[in-house]
């Protein structure tokens, strides 16, 4: 992106955002597949990065590349899906609790497992920092800044992420 | 499985998924509506300030009584701060109404009887509201 078009985009220039959108969407969409682990939340949370952006984009101020401006903007309202999500999942347990339990579901045995469905039975956490290192190729201080944790924190998250991908897919 | 086969699954991953085709379209209108929100915004926020003015212009004097004065009974008397804050609740109550009546209005086809009464009902509330600022 040239600086004519940042300097249209950040006086809110529809068509340039419109540009910019079909350059961005699919590299946000698929960090947002990844980072959720359903596929209807990966569009809300893409949707909601390019409002976002729309309304941050005039005080984008290039201290950092928009890029990974737009990749942090994807970091932070996943993490604010996940936890609207936790509290939803705690919520809807509590409820069958008081009823009685949950309805019993059928384990289900999975013979043929890809990676990407392996990366969804991670938690949201652990699930970040394999996403950000492994695929996204972050340093682990990027993705620790990124994702607002400390450096070691991340590095034994992608450690034990790896270990449960190895097993999951070995299965 | 190794660590080098795990790494290869991880770079085999595409860097790009292209999103389904009516994501543009859904991001297009939470912009329009926004800005629509924000205009509206602008518009409440002034006309509540308009209202609080002319409140504090209008009541002068300290004591009286707005709780418990008949509906028909101008403000005169009551504080100005405190009349000004109740006229701006009502004031943003009316607007919130009028804005839910609009979005009934329009995603409700074959309602524009229920909503021109409703149109009534908040328009003689203004007017009675006026009608309590302004004094007979």
């Amino acid at each position: 992106m040239d600086e004519r078009d940042l300097a249209l985009l950040k006086r809110g220039d529809e068509t340039a955002f419109r540009r910019f959108f079909d350059g961005h969407s699919p590299r946000v969409y698929a960090l947002a597949t990844r980072l959720t682990d359903q596929d209807g939340a990966a569009l809300e949370v893409t949707q909601e990065v390019f409002v976002q952006a729309w309304r941050g984009l005039p005080r984008f101020r290039g201290d950092a590349s928009l890029d990974t401006w737009l990749h942090a903007l994807t970091v932070r309202i996943a993490r604010k899906y996940w936890r609207g999500e936790v509290r939803r999942r705690r919520r809807e347990a509590r409820y069958l609790d008081e009823r009685g339990g949950a309805p019993h579901v059928a384990s289900i045995e999975l013979t043929a497992i890809d990676l990407q469905s392996a990366l969804r039975e991670l938690s949201p956490r652990v699930r970040a920092a394999v996403v950000l290192v492994c695929i996204e190729q972050r340093s682990y201080a990027e993705a620790a800044q990124l994702l607002g944790r400390a450096e070691g924190t991340v590095k034994a998250q992608v450690h034990h992420g790896r270990q449960l991908l190895r097993e999951r897919l070995d299965r | 499985m190794n660590d080098e086969e795990l790494d290869r699954r991880f770079r085999a991953l595409p860097r790009e998924i292209a999103p389904p085709v009516g994501l543009w379209s859904a991001v297009a209108t939470r912009l329009g509506e926004q800005e629509a929100t924000r205009s509206e915004s602008r518009w409440r926020a002034v006309a509540i300030r308009v209202a609080a003015g002319l409140v504090i212009f209008l009541s002068g004097a300290t004591a009286g009584a707005w709780m418990s004065a008949p509906s028909t009974e101008p403000l005169h008397g009551d504080p100005p701060f405190l009349a000004a804050i109740r006229v701006q609740q009502a004031g943003s109550a009316l607007v919130r109404a009028t804005m839910e009546l609009e979005a009934t209005a329009a995603l409700t086809p074959g309602s524009a009887a229920t909503v021109a009464q409703g149109r009534e009902v908040v328009h003689s509330t203004i007017e009675l509201l006026s009608r309590r600022v302004a004094g007979p």
